[in-house]
């Protein structure tokens, strides 16, 4: 779930490789109370320094599989396979440092306990604010999921037809609330797909990648309309690192171009993913 | 396009007498070229409009088992051949009989199999040579010999009448095939068609295609010339823009560079895109695949660090064989992996296939991170049925159709085209390709000018 633009993820949808969110809120003060207190540029290293080290340390949250798999079973993850092979070109070694939650992620990275955020990272207002984000590695969009018998939400008007739930406080409650679309605001953390096989609500407002995993996982979700506008998921880098960052946007831009990017969303994401993240853009 | 590391085509009648085969009197094989030489196991590529039967005991060798085969299908598929082991070292030959059934009841062929085995026959595989004057008694049955761009033996037993009829529904759609020399170049379209094309093309634009390119044989197997394939590529300059060329090989996971001349330097020099050929695909055993897979990381950083030294676009990975699902999950795996690496630092890998290469099936290898696919089906008399079905398996921007001149009558090869381009087979394609130099007339398969056919069907992008 999103508040304030913040998004917070548990582990409790490793094992299934569905994202879970969690006390964004929580997470969203952390940050406003974290960027009160320091006064005083972050300590880091830029490109040079990072050659030098030798390795590239990136920040990751556990609980998304999919995008940075910190076990050492199963297949990496899209942000680790780029990130991987970013970190052979320019002969580092890939470092992974796991951040207990989703609020402390900037904080460390400012803070120089990492060179980069990953693991699957949106931009939002509140952390473009404090650092710098890597050219777009997926867009990303609010998307209503259903569950089939229930049919697929493909307009506003059947969207006010059913029983929309979503968190309280969360980024898409407030675009619920942007929509004017009324919604049971009592659905528990990472509970959505939960409440949908309940039956106490009949949809639900997730992340586009959210809900492509989420149908992996289970074949009766179903995909509808988007709310609101798109998004992206990219690295987040340390504005004092503009080599880095230089260097993540030409590589992320010619992965964007190739194949390999195709391949890579369709393996962690499915077969209509592409299409579907296509769509998120329009 | 390729590397004939297995087989190769000889002089059967040579053959004939070397083998000691009965050469008359009852129902003796009537050896016909072409010969296939194998240095191991190996495979042919049969295509038939009429029932054929190939029996477990059609060789005339004990060393030698081909695949046994009862049923008529013009699919082109590949049949195994099969040799024994603990052969002395040196030449080995025999021949095994194809039953046709025509109208004139069964006939045999009969195909020449040499096998090397470690020897100084070795240094004699180098050579490519075409076998011409197959034979049947049915004069609406054609045999026709032919080779793959790898050196792979495909025969074809066409139904003469169903190919007449069939360009003359070609022709009848067309209006008539023209010779490219006749008319002057049409852009290509650059809008894809959102699904299988049912019309012309879209109106062409100005921008062109972005690989269009011939490929070089060279010396190695081909037995060119450098010198001769840069003259026959600087007469149709203005046709193309980027060149592959037999450049290296990573059979069996080893990297090796062919022993043949560099026309590289010449291709920069002239503005060409480099893309040279990376062979190795060529009817590799599961351990030759396992290998290949096993030194994926050298040999991706061999490609990095060649591509960077010789400013090469990418790398053209030729592909020929088939392969149980586990190989070819292992091979598909590799063309990803190496691709990625490719990608890493912006450079590009075409893997060139056919429909019978069961090892990388047009649909498998869309899903794979290989930038273009380079299809080899328009080589086989079944283009019709077979370009339709690549075009809706890999996105037209990813897909370079790929001609040869070789075994290709100069009306198929006219029809071809022009049904092509009226059908839609070429909106958003990436471009074409045609094996081999020379494109420009003399060569041996026909008298086109395959210059003058890019120019006219896919005027490269500047």
């Amino acid at each position: 779930m999103r508040l304030g633009g913040i998004q917070a993820l548990s582990g409790a949808g490793a094992g299934s490789g569905v994202r879970e969110r969690h006390c964004a809120w929580l997470a969203g003060l952390a940050l406003i109370a974290w960027t009160g207190l320091v006064a005083t540029p972050a300590l880091g290293a830029d490109l040079p320094e990072i050659r030098k080290a030798g390795t590239l340390r990136v920040l990751v949250v556990d609980g998304s599989p999919a995008f940075f798999n910190l076990g050492s079973d199963g297949e990496p993850g899209l942000d680790k396979e780029i990130l991987e092979a970013f970190a052979r070109l320019h002969k580092l070694t890939l470092r992974a440092v796991e951040v207990p939650t989703w609020g402390a992620l900037v904080p460390w990275l400012l803070e120089g306990r990492g060179d980069l955020l990953g693991g699957g990272v949106t931009v939002t207002p509140a952390r473009a604010q404090l650092v710098d984000f890597s050219h777009e590695l997926l867009p990303t969009r609010n998307v209503i999921v259903t569950r089939k018998p229930k049919g697929v939400v493909e307009t506003m008007q059947q969207l006010r037809g059913v029983r929309v739930g979503a968190m309280r406080g969360s980024s898409m409650a407030e675009a619920l609330v942007a929509a004017e679309i009324p919604f049971d605001d009592g659905i528990a953390s990472g509970g959505g797909v939960a409440a949908l096989r309940k039956g106490t609500v009949e949809a639900i407002l997730s992340g586009i990648e959210d809900a492509l995993l989420y149908r992996q996982s289970d074949p009766a979700i179903q995909v509808g309309m988007f709310l609101g506008p798109s998004g992206s998921l990219a690295f987040g880098v340390r504005k004092d690192a503009p080599e880095l960052k230089r260097e993540l946007d030409s590589y992320v831009a010619n992965l964007r171009r190739t194949p390999t990017w195709n391949r890579l969303i369709v393996k962690y994401f499915g077969e209509a993913a592409p299409e579907l993240l296509k769509r998120a853009r329009e | 396009m390729g590397t004939p590391t297995r087989h190769v085509v000889t002089a059967a009648l040579l053959l004939l007498l070397a083998a000691g085969l009965p050469a008359g009197g009852g129902p003796g094989p009537r050896l016909e070229p072409p010969a296939i030489r194998l240095e191991g196991d190996g495979f042919f590529v049969l295509g038939s409009d009429f029932p054929v039967r190939i029996e477990s005991d059609a060789a005339t060798a004990a060393w030698l088992r081909v695949e046994p085969t009862d049923e008529a299908r013009m699919d082109p598929r590949v049949v195994r051949i099969r040799v024994g082991s603990g052969l002395a070292p040196g030449l080995h030959e025999a021949a095994f009989r194809i039953d046709v059934v025509t109208a004139r009841g069964r006939e045999e062929l009969w195909l020449a199999v040499e096998l090397c085995v470690s020897g100084p026959c070795s240094a004699a595989a180098a050579g490519r040579r075409d076998g011409n004057g197959l034979q049947l008694d049915d004069p609406r049955a054609d045999a026709r010999a032919g080779l793959t761009p790898s050196g792979n033996l495909l025969l074809e037993i066409v139904d003469r009448e169903r190919e007449r009829r069939e360009l003359g529904e070609v022709r009848v759609l067309i209006a008539g095939p023209r010779d490219p020399r006749d008319e002057p170049p049409v852009p290509p379209p650059v809008v894809p068609p959102a699904g299988p094309p049912t019309g012309p093309s879209p109106p062409p634009s100005a921008t062109g295609f972005p690989l269009v390119l011939p490929w070089m044989c060279l010396e190695y197997p081909c037995g060119s010339s450098t010198s001769a394939d840069i003259a026959d590529a600087t007469k149709g300059l203005d046709a193309i823009n980027a060149l592959s060329y037999e450049r290296y090989t990573i059979r069996d996971g080893v990297w090796r560079q062919h022993p043949v001349g560099d026309p590289g330097p010449w291709a920069r020099g002239v503005g060409l895109a480099l893309w040279p050929m990376l062979t190795g695909g060529n009817e590799p055993s599961p351990t030759a695949v396992q290998n290949m897979w096993r030194s994926r990381e050298t040999i991706g950083d061999l490609l990095l660090a060649e591509a960077r030294v010789h400013g090469y676009v990418g790398y053209c990975l030729d592909v020929e064989g088939h392969a149980d699902a586990t190989t070819r999950g292992t091979f598909l795996g590799l063309v990803s992996y190496l691709a990625d690496r490719l990608h890493a630092e912006e450079r590009r890998l075409m893997v060139a296939t056919a429909t019978w290469s069961t090892i990388a099936p047009f649909a498998e290898l869309a899903r794979t991170s290989a930038d273009y696919v380079a299809s080899m089906d328009p080589y086989t008399s079944l283009w019709r049925s077979y370009i339709p079905a690549n075009y809706a398996s890999v996105e037209p921007a990813r897909l370079i159709w790929g001609f040869t001149w070789d075994k290709m009558p100069r009306d198929t090869q006219l029809a071809m085209w022009e049904w092509m381009q009226a059908s839609g087979y070429n909106a958003g394609v990436a471009g074409a390709a045609v094996w081999r130099t020379p494109l420009s007339p003399p060569h041996p398969g026909n008298d086109l000018d395959y210059y003058d056919a890019l120019r006219r069907y896919y005027p490269a992008r500047r």
